[in-house]
């Protein structure tokens, strides 16, 4: 753990540590308070013994073996309570309090860095009279004394597991097995998988190794003293390498002598207020935009030179600051995208099981940030687009030899900053589409004609498998299976103002490429005229201006379309799609190309009137989402214009949907 | 009752009448955020053709309707008596376009009848009681159903038919 980049994970680790137990106690308190008067509650009694549980987990990942053995016990007395084994009383109420106010204890402590076990016997005791009392005949009060007698629950749940597998009953049904039984191979499956965690974390297989090794020597369960012996040292040598090379605690200590302050302090503040002071910096944006509009038009009449000149340095001051202001307050919703990606080394492994293939996991630039709110609503993408990496991209260890590649699969999630921008890539190093065969199904789902199929560039094909009904795998498999197709995937990006890319060679790789704005709220915008209505064209989607000549247009399937260098660009008359009846001047228009990936769509106006910071206003409950439109902005002179919907109105454009009437 | 209710009183209902065409028309004061002189809106394409577009309501961006058209009556230019009556439904804010406003009334609930047929040359889905003051009679709008979008489509072709 000398490694930096590690340093600073583990310092994460241990601050969200930190911050979600102090939430779990939090409710625990409130939740023993309710239980008081609800003490049949069930639903309350699985939550209680969920946060234990959650902190037993936590504490003993980050090694507080103090905090977790307390709680390991208080969650065997709440697991009887949940399964009325025992009644509430105010006594066992009181107990657990006791418990919950130890934990706080120890947790102030660790956040002094101060990590000497505390004196809880009494509640200990405490506890396992209540356990027993009520407790179950055999198995468990043995089991109660062991954690008391070692306080070591790690190793206690190694050899309880070995102890349940070595069984020679152990060829049991599900049913046979005592709850007892089950809870001990819950718990070591806990230890185990907190082992995983922390290697995948610390991104070294030593532990993995030698836990796997241990286990398949227990999973052997042989009779001979020796070797049992012998696994159980691997197992515990294990577990004790991972403390002493890599304990987290360790390592943070020596980042903590490096700064010689106590850390990045943060506070968790809700959403909401969060959210509030984004509209209030959005409305002082807009402010902002209309006391420089005034200030410029003072400027222009040239009267009273001094003071208009004070006033512009003023201007330029609140202009400033206001920029300043929105960049904090966007920063403050701001979380690295670790926090979307973290989910993925799990799924991957728990895929390559399910599809029986190797995949190994590359995750790049997950220190990017991206606003909250985004990375909530890509969870259900990313899960879906990995799923798909593994079941249609990865081929089968088999294959992937006879084509001469890596018998390992590889996925990776890559994520960077694009300006205003970001842009996470799922690439899989798999079969790659198969242009024919996606045009086939199209053909087949009628989704297009076989004229449309044979004008079709590369990546108009791949968009393809964004439609709705449209699925490549001819057997459908209990993963594709689950009612999210790719149109859900590309619906959710859209929702989010993003694109979504795809790029492919068959035999080589598949690249999901999407693309998002760094925050919903505020954009840089091309504000155009056409008759007397201005509107706004988000910036990031403007490829380039062009000079409008009326004579060059011809027609393309009743499409109007002009040649722009190599390329065929259609058009959308905004006159047409703002409803208005014709152009004020026939002369002087311009086309503004927008696009999407490699789709292109030239939109017609009369007047470029520059570009602005606008604030994205959503056009209220009552109107809901508009086709075409992304929401609305007010200007300086207090105008309200619409944003065009980039995305929405090239898919209109190259839809065949009849939707598109303002497409001549 | 949806639409309607009266924390100050249980017997007096305090209404807005206005007019639409060749009848008065009035809702709960209560929903009345205020009422507005026809100002500058921008049109909003693709939605509701009842949806004259938005307005600048002090820095919030606030559909209006027009209501003639909403209730499916033949619409008329907009002039100097054109008013906005602003309301709040179901934590919506929208802005109804009506011929003119006429006044704050009181009125007695219990003389509030339901809907008889014929009544109105309006839908009676939209009408909540006829109030009478003197001679005068008074259609009291359901303000959650015309504030409501037709949001189901099936809806929307009833008022045209």
């Amino acid at each position: 753990m000398t490694n930096f980049e590690q340093d600073k994970e583990i310092q994460e680790l241990f601050d969200s540590f930190l911050i979600e137990t102090e939430e779990l106690l939090d409710s625990i308190s409130s939740d023993l308070m309710v239980l008081e008067s609800n003490a049949e509650d069930i639903e309350l009694l699985n939550r209680l013994f969920r946060s234990f549980h959650t902190i037993k987990g936590t504490s003993s990942f980050m090694g507080v073996d103090s905090m977790a053995s307390i709680t390991h016990q208080a969650e065997d007395v709440l697991n009887k309570l949940r399964r009325s084994e025992l009644k509430v009383n105010l006594n066992i109420i009181d107990v657990l309090l006791e418990v919950h106010d130890w934990l706080k204890l120890l947790l102030d402590r660790v956040k002094a860095r101060n990590f000497e076990p505390v004196d809880y016997s009494k509640t200990l005791e405490a506890l396992a009279k209540i356990d027993k009392r009520g407790g179950e005949p055999d198995d468990e009060p043995q089991k109660a004394k062991e954690d008391e007698q070692t306080n070591d629950s790690p190793k206690t749940q190694e050899s309880a597991l070995e102890a349940v597998l070595s069984d020679p009953d152990l060829v049991k049904k599900p049913g046979d097995f005592t709850q007892a039984e089950i809870d001990l191979i819950d718990d070591a499956f806990l230890e185990v998988n907190r082992q995983l965690y922390l290697d995948v974390i610390i991104g070294t297989n030593y532990v993995k190794d030698n836990i796997s090794e241990a286990t398949e020597k227990i999973a052997l369960h042989k009779k001979d003293e020796e070797s049992e012996k012998d696994a159980d040292e691997k197992a515990s040598k294990a577990i004790s390498k991972s403390k002493t090379a890599t304990s987290p605690m360790q390592a943070l200590e020596s980042v903590k002598a490096k700064e010689q302050k106590t850390g990045s302090e943060t506070i968790r503040v809700d959403i909401n207020r969060v959210e509030a002071l984004m509209n209030l910096s959005g409305e002082l944006v807009l402010g902002r935009n209309r006391i420089s509009q005034i200030s410029e038009s003072i400027a222009l009449e040239g009267k009273e030179k001094e003071l208009t000149r004070e006033l512009l340095e003023a201007t330029a001051q609140i202009d400033f600051v206001t920029s300043e202001i929105q960049t904090a307050v966007m920063r403050m919703r701001m979380v690295p995208v670790a926090k979307l990606y973290q989910k993925a080394p799990r799924m991957i492994r728990d895929l390559s099981k399910e599809f029986n293939k190797k995949i190994n996991l590359v995750v790049k630039g997950e220190e990017t940030e991206i606003d909250r709110g985004i990375i909530d609503e890509l969870n259900n993408p990313l899960v879906h687009l990995l799923r798909n990496s593994c079941d249609h991209g990865i081929e089968s260890t088999e294959e992937r030899l006879s084509k001469g590649k890596p018998a390992d699969g590889t996925v990776t999630l890559d994520a960077e900053q694009e300006g205003n921008a970001i842009v996470l890539r799922i690439t899989d190093d798999g079969k790659g589409l198969d242009t024919e065969k996606i045009l086939d199904k199209a053909i087949q789902r009628e989704l297009i004609t076989q004229e449309q199929a044979a004008q079709m560039s590369k990546r108009e094909i791949f968009q393809l498998i964004f439609q709705p009904g449209f699925s490549t795998s001819a057997v459908v498999t209990n993963v594709s299976g689950r009612g999210v197709g790719m149109d859900v995937v590309k619906t959710n990006i859209q929702n989010l103002k993003g694109i979504i890319d795809i790029e492919s060679e068959e035999g080589k790789f598949t690249t999901f490429i999407i693309k998002l704005p760094l925050t919903l709220a505020i954009i840089q915008g091309l504000l155009v005229r056409v008759g007397t209505n201005a509107f706004a064209v988000p910036l990031s989607s403007v490829i380039e201006v062009v000079a409008f000549d009326e004579s060059k247009i011809y027609s393309i399937n009743h499409k109007e379309v002009i040649r722009l260098r190599e390329d065929i660009l259609p058009l959308v008359r905004m006159n047409k799609f703002l409803n208005l009846k014709e152009f004020v001047k026939k002369n002087n228009q311009y086309i503004v190309v927008v696009g999407i990936g490699l789709m292109r769509v030239g939109l017609i106006v009369e007047e470029l009137l520059g570009q602005q910071e606008i604030v994205i206003k959503s056009l209220g409950d009552y109107l809901g989402t508009v086709k075409g439109l992304a929401g609305s902005t007010i200007l300086g002179d207090g105008k309200v214009v619409m944003i065009i919907d980039v995305p929405e109105l090239v898919e209109l454009c190259f839809s065949n949907s009849d939707l598109i009437n303002f497409v001549s | 009752m949806q639409g309607f209710d009266n924390s100050l009183s249980e017997e007096i209902l305090q209404l807005v009448s206005f007019n639409l065409g060749d009848e008065e028309f009035a809702i709960d004061i209560i929903k009345v955020q205020e009422i507005i002189k026809m100002i500058e809106h921008t049109y909003v394409p693709n939605t509701y053709d009842y949806v004259e577009g938005v307005i600048n309501l002090r820095g919030k961006v606030i559909p209006i309707v027009n209501l003639r058209m909403r209730l499916g009556i033949e619409t008329k230019e907009f002039d100097k008596n054109t008013r906005i009556i602003v309301a709040q439904s179901n934590s919506k804010t929208v802005g109804f376009i009506v011929d003119s406003v006429n006044e704050v009334l009181r009125i007695d609930k219990s003389t509030i009848e339901q809907t008889p047929q014929l009544v109105s040359s309006i839908d009676d889905e939209y009408i909540f009681g006829i109030g009478k003051i003197n001679d005068k009679i008074l259609i009291l709008l359901d303000l959650a159903k015309i504030s409501s979008h037709l949001n189901s489509k099936e809806n929307d072709t009833k008022i045209y038919e």
